[in-house]
């Protein structure tokens, strides 16, 4: 990274990593700048990191919670420093994550208690662990926040990897084990609690591609330096490979799963992650294509296309189309769900006021939290939550786009997309709820009940959050 | 953005930024509105697709929910009860309970064959307990299809019980063991998912539901006239249904929230509805005369091997149906059993040869035959013989030809006419019954003899207009309004014949009864118009009905239809009516002591093959003819023992009837010593007694002669002889009136005391006086209904001064006064 201009020179920090001290500081008294500089001079001679690591990991130096070390000082003073030091959050997307966070809280409680009363006899037994991660996920979002984005770039290969070996590991491994249902297998058990790899692999896609992407930005924009030549068609091809092989096989591990949703999501998040960095139109017309081919065949009756789907996802498809069948069972859920928006209504049945929670919709505090939302807050509280959804994918989109110098190019494509990611999730649950889309399994970003994933859902926050310290705010 | 350019990369970006950086960050900037503009296509298609449900179809899915949510239970309300005249109970409902079934429940045990073996054991164990087959049970669980469905109904409580225990089993208490709660094992999977076994309770798929049965705590009493009630208390024939919705009542509604669990859920919509119980309906039937009639038809099925019988006993001043009844009966708790003894035997003979024979020709199996049989037999028990059987009247009817020539003026009392046995009319012949001919009569010895040719003669003087006139005025071309669904509907040219196309022949068979058909309802209340002075009144059955509360909410007054004929005429053709009984063919109706007025019918039934040669006997009457209180109609339909004379078959019948209910009505026997019985004694020489001197006499010999004066003798005191009597020798007594014979002095001069009548029943006064050893002479003028209502009198006045000494063997004379009714009684009378 070393040949990439440095253009943070207007920043009010300077750069950690750089030999070259910067010539100008806005530090705020002469004093204490006099006192950094002595400290950063004496620290930096003094680099503990051990060389393997930093080699591992590039950029772990500039951890921010590290830097202070070297540059203001040991201890919790020099702590406190660093921090002030920073720049501070886009405003704008923390009240937003809090806002939504907040309202999940609160909907899942109240979506939850009948539930959770009835199968585990206590009204809190969801709402009590839910909002222990919360907290949990809070601490983590401010402590990420605080982490210079370069160290998510240095832990992006990492993280695909792990993702690859967790994928691998939940096909032997799972919940399902022994439970007469081995073919589903989404969640690895651990600590008597359990996660869903699919989770964690769908952020290893996102850091990768950001990474990798801004790496390579040259070969994908088919141009190299100043000049402007045509390349050849193969070695496009070569640009786009990493790209379709980790997506390609994160979806298809998941696939093996018997996990539809996420195989059909992740492939998406890669396709609009390699779309957002910069891969030429064209790549896209081949699995467009290939869909659009898939379903002509399926309709067509072609017997090994359909043989792919398997029974179940297509009796969902079935549900989805025929509304009348299966009412006990197949269309259950999505019944209940549209029984509970209509009962809702414009205004709505008022909160905690909701009848269809009395265990008619299944898992209310899941996957079918929405419908709830729509029976307690009418169709203006559903528009009103869609609408939060929407002002935090536009916002981490706007902090994205402020990226500007090159060497942002990684925080940009991580911004757009977590919330590329959180923004499709809320849709296809939403659409799921709404019966727009055939039943899938996606649960509602800050508002379904899942610990570990709310937890990683506000450390992605956590992430957008630090990319937004890094740039000036406009205006 | 980058201003300052360092060294290379400086540089690099400045170009990019100049020449290509504001291109490529325009065009990532556009790929990433692209993906923005995805998300919010995505939105809007989401939105209008959430608005569809919870603003369009809000409605209606709102509607699925609450149909989901809420349980609607119906309230029922207690069907009202019966009650005849004096608040005697006739039907009444009590709560029981239904055995039902959930077979989707069963869906819970995933294993096939599990399930099939736990649902045989659940009907094998089942069966015996609601008295089914364990067949019939695990047809009702196999139908895995419903939800909930019937096993037993109307299971009583020696029965629910049963199940119960067999469903929730009992807790060990001191003195029992307990039992447990009937379960199965199966498999099912834990919250692992591993597969575990576990109990499958019974109960969770059987259970108990409120149900109501309907009692009939006389049996078969007035069966065809009360009818019964089906399955949920809905009235199938009789009263039950003609009053179904006054006795039904308002069900109720409890409306409450449930979860998917079935489990109680907090909600405002709860609401809940008091069901209204049904009115009881109180009858004008008085028992005590139903039983009178039941008992005699009863005994003339018997004797008369008839099809069926009918008889009717009606107020004729009111209109009020005080008995109504027919043969064959039925049991009431078991209206689908055959319970007659004759029907029951003459089903089982039918699959001998020679109903097969009969049969050839409708070809049908011997199963349907049979089912065919007792589904006639069925409907011939259930039916209200009285209201719904049609037939022609006969000579009956010749009471009314004679009113109408009487008011028309058209024939006069003492008109003569001379029967030779027959007459030519429209180039038919019509005979008289007494082929030889009547000779010459007047116009009441023409009704004594029933002469038919005679009233041939009467009729055409009447002429087909006036004729059919009077037809309709008597009521006999509509419903009478006693039932307007269960009665049979007369039809115009069907059923009888309209003025317009009535021909001369028709009018002469017409007016002596033939060639039109009637209910013996219609035929009753006709004559009872002319026993009630001219004036035709509606017939009803139901006096009142009473809330739950027991407060009168609609009473039934008498309605006067028209007034036929006047009343001069009326008491023309009742004095006629009057000699019928006393020397012409109705003699067997003639009841001692009341002037009973009658007229016998043999008629023909319609000429088909089926009932070719089969005849119905029917005798009509009301007493007493000075002041009538009550007419009564006996029918016999084919009669099978070679008699057909109304005469012979139903006077007797009508005649016992009536006797024993003026009795009971405490209509005075007044016995006359002009009125000729026969041509050698008197009334009162026949049938009231002189006491026959006795003193002297050893025991058994007085007793013998006291019998032969068809009096009672009871013997008082120790001796041999007889000393003294009371009555005294030469004094008359009614029949069977008790004659005191003393042994000793001692015993003669016992005295006694004279009870308090004041305030009693006539039969509690009678008992008094017996235990008392005096002699009751009941003394009483009342109508035995008052507006409708049974008057139940009580003594207010006696002879002897209560609680002063008398002689044993005294008589008392006892007067009796009228109470509206017996709730009302409070000690204080009407006047």
């Amino acid at each position: 990274m070393k040949d990439v201009p440095k253009t943070t020179q207007r920043s009010r920090r300077p750069a950690q990593k750089s030999n070259t001290m910067p010539k100008k500081r806005t530090a705020s008294s002469t004093v204490q700048r006099k006192k950094s500089r002595e400290k950063q001079e004496r620290v930096g001679e003094v680099d503990r990191l051990p060389a393997i690591l930093k080699r591992i990991v590039p950029h772990l130096s500039e951890y921010r919670l590290w830097t202070f070390d070297y540059k203001r000082g040991t201890g919790l003073t020099g702590l406190v420093q660093a921090i002030r030091a920073q720049k501070s959050v886009d405003g704008f997307f923390l009240c937003m994550v809090l806002v939504l966070l907040a309202a999940g809280l609160v909907m899942m409680f109240s979506a939850g208690y009948v539930d959770a009363q009835e199968h585990l006899g206590n009204a809190y037994a969801y709402i009590k662990p839910q909002a222990t991660y919360a907290l949990l996920g809070l601490v983590i979002m401010a402590v990420v926040s605080n982490v210079n984005p370069k160290v998510f770039r240095g832990f992006a290969y990492i993280a695909v990897a792990v993702s690859f070996v967790l994928l691998v590991v939940v096909l032997v491994y799972h919940t399902n084990l022994g439970a007469g249902r081995e073919d589903i297998a989404r969640y690895i058990p651990i600590f008597g609690g359990t996660f869903q790899p699919s989770e964690i692999a769908k952020l290893g896609l996102i850091l990768f591609c950001a990474a990798s992407m801004e790496a390579r930005r040259a070969e994908i924009y088919g141009n190299t330096g100043r000049v402007k030549k045509r390349v050849s068609w193969w070695r496009g091809l070569l640009a786009i490979a990493p790209y379709v092989v980790v997506v390609g096989g994160m979806s298809g591990l998941v696939f093996l799963e018997h996990h539809l949703s996420g195989t059909i999501l992740i492939a998406f998040l890669g396709m609009v992650m390699m779309w957002l960095g910069g891969v030429k139109w064209y790549w896209f017309m081949i699995p467009i294509g290939a869909v659009a081919a898939f379903y002509l065949l399926y309709k067509a009756g072609f017997s090994p296309v359909v043989k792919i789907f398997q029974s179940y996802m297509l009796e969902r498809v079935k549900a989805w189309q025929d509304k009348s069948y299966d009412p006990l069972g197949a269309r259950w859920q999505v019944n209940q769900s549209l029984y509970a928006i209509g009962s809702g209504g414009f205004w709505g049945s008022g909160f905690g006021q909701s009848k269809q929670k009395h265990l008619y919709v299944s898992e209310p505090h899941n996957d079918f939290i929405f419908s709830i939302l729509c029976e307690e807050f009418g169709y203006i509280g559903a528009i009103i939550t869609m609408l939060l959804f929407a002002l935090l994918v536009k916002q981490g989109f706007t902090i994205a786009s402020r990226q500007n110098s090159s060497d942002k190019r990684f925080n940009s494509l991580l911004c757009m997309g977590i919330c590329f990611q959180v923004g499709m999730q809320a849709a296809l649950n939403i659409a799921v709820v709404t019966d727009t889309i055939p039943n899938t399994g996606i649960g509602l970003p800050f508002f379904s009940y899942g610990g570990t994933s709310l937890v990683i859902l506000l450390a992605e926050m956590g992430m957008v959050l630090s990319c937004s310290r890094t740039t000036r705010r406009r205006g | 953005m980058a201003s300052k350019k360092t060294g290379r990369a400086g540089q690099w970006a400045a170009s990019l930024k100049k020449k290509r950086g504001d291109n490529v960050r325009r065009k990532n900037l556009m790929r990433a509105y692209f993906v923005l503009a995805l998300l919010a296509v995505g939105a809007v298609v989401i939105a209008l697709h959430l608005s569809t449900s919870s603003i369009k179809n809000a409605a209606a899915l709102r509607q699925h929910a609450e149909n989901n949510q809420l349980l609607d239970t119906v309230l029922r309300p207690q069907r009202g009860n019966i009650y005849d005249a004096n608040m005697e109970l006739l039907a009444q409902s009590a709560n029981v309970k239904a055995v039902v079934c959930w077979p989707s429940k069963f869906l819970a045990i995933e294993d096939e064959d599990e399930r099939a073996a736990i649902m045989t054991a659940i009907a094998d164990a089942l069966a015996p307990l609601v008295d089914k087959k364990p067949e019939t049970v695990l047809a009702q669980l196999k139908k895995t299809k419903n939800s909930s469905l019937s096993i037993r109904v109307q299971a009583e409580k020696p029965m629910s019980d049963a199940v119960s225990l067999y469903l929730f089993g009992r807790k060990k208490t001191s003195t029992e063991e307990g039992v447990a709660a009937a379960s199965y094992l199966y498999t099912t999977k834990d919250a692992t998912g591993a597969k575990v076994k576990d109990k499958f309770y019974a109960a969770s798929v059987v259970g108990l539901d409120p149900d109501t049965k309907r009692y009939y705590p006389k049996g078969t009493f007035a069966s065809s006239l009360l009818g019964f009630t089906g399955r949920d208390d809905v009235g199938l024939y009789g009263l039950e249904q003609q009053f179904n919705k006054e006795l039904t009542g308002i069900p109720g509604r409890k409306l409450t929230a449930q979860n998917a669990a079935g489990g109680d859920m907090a909600s405002d919509y709860d609401n809940y509805t008091d069901p209204i119980d049904g009115n009881s309906l109180v009858l004008t039937l008085d028992a005590t005369i139903q039983r009178y009639l039941e008992r005699e038809l009863a005994q003339a099925q018997k004797d008369t091997k008839a099809n069926a019988t009918s008889g009717i006993v009606m107020d004729v001043q009111s209109g009020a149906v005080l008995a109504m009844a027919g043969t064959p009966s039925y049991d009431l708790n078991r209206p689908m059993e055959v319970s007659d003894e004759q029907v029951r035997k003459a089903l089982e003979k039918i699959n001998t040869a020679e109903a097969k024979k009969k049969d050839t020709d409708t070809k049908l199996t011997e199963a349907e035959r049979k089912e065919k049989a007792l589904t006639d037999a069925q409907n011939n028990m259930q039916k209200n013989h009285a209201i719904t059987d049609i037939y022609y009247p006969g000579s009956v009817f010749k009471c009314l030809t004679a009113a109408m020539a009487l008011e028309e003026k058209v024939w006069g009392l003492g008109d003569h006419y001379y029967d030779t046995g027959s007459l030519q009319l429209g180039g038919r012949t019509y005979h008289c019954h007494k082929r030889t001919g009547h000779g010459d009569q007047d116009f009441t010895h023409a009704l004594m003899n029933s002469c038919n040719t005679y009233f041939i003669t009467v009729g055409q003087k009447i002429g087909v207009q006036k004729f059919s006139d009077y037809f309709e005025a008597f009521g006999l071309t509509e419903q009478t309004g006693f039932s307007t669904f269960a009665e049979t509907k007369p039809k115009a040219g069907v059923t009888y014949h309209a003025g317009k196309t009535m021909s001369v022949v028709d009018l002469a068979s017409s007016s002596f009864g033939q060639s039109f058909q009637v209910t013996p309802l219609q035929m009753l209340t006709a004559i009872s118009a002319i026993a009630n002075g001219g004036k035709l009144m509606t017939p009803y059955i139901v006096d009142r009905e009473l809330d739950a509360q027991g407060n009168t909410v609609k009473k039934n007054e008498p309605t006067m239809r028209r007034q036929v004929v006047s009343a001069d005429t009326a008491a023309k053709v009742t004095e006629m009516m009057r000699q019928v009984v006393v020397d012409g063919t109705g003699k067997n109706g003639y009841v001692p002591g009341y002037r009973v007025a009658g007229k016998t019918g043999t008629s023909q039934k319609m000429v088909t093959s089926e009932h070719d040669g089969k005849y119905v006997a029917s005798f009509v009457c009301f007493a007493p003819a000075d002041n009538p209180k009550i007419a009564c109609i006996i029918t016999i339909d084919e009669p099978g023992n070679g008699q057909i004379n109304g005469s012979v078959l139903a006077a007797p019948v009508a005649e016992r009837v009536m006797e024993d209910s003026l009795i009971y009505l405490n209509v005075v026997p007044q016995y006359s010593d002009t009125q000729k019985i026969g041509s050698t004694y008197s009334e009162k020489e026949m049938y009231y007694d002189e006491v026959p001197k006795v003193v002297g006499k050893d025991i058994k010999e007085a007793q013998e002669l006291v019998k032969k004066n068809l009096l009672t003798a009871r013997v008082i005191g120790e001796g041999d002889k007889i000393v003294s009597q009371v009555p005294a020798a030469g004094e008359h007594l009614y029949k069977d009136g008790v004659v005191l014979l003393y042994t000793t002095k001692e015993a003669r001069e016992k005295n006694t005391t004279a009870p308090d009548f004041m305030h009693m029943t006539p039969d509690e006064a009678k008992a008094a006086a017996a235990s008392a050893g005096l002699h009751l002479l009941v003394k009483s003028d009342l109508p035995s209904l008052v507006d409708g209502v049974r008057v139940v009198p009580r003594a207010y006045r006696q002879s002897l001064a209560p609680g002063k000494s008398f002689p044993q063997g005294s008589t008392v004379t006892v007067t009796f006064k009228k109470y509206s009714s017996e709730t009302e009684y409070t000690g204080t009378f009407v006047e």
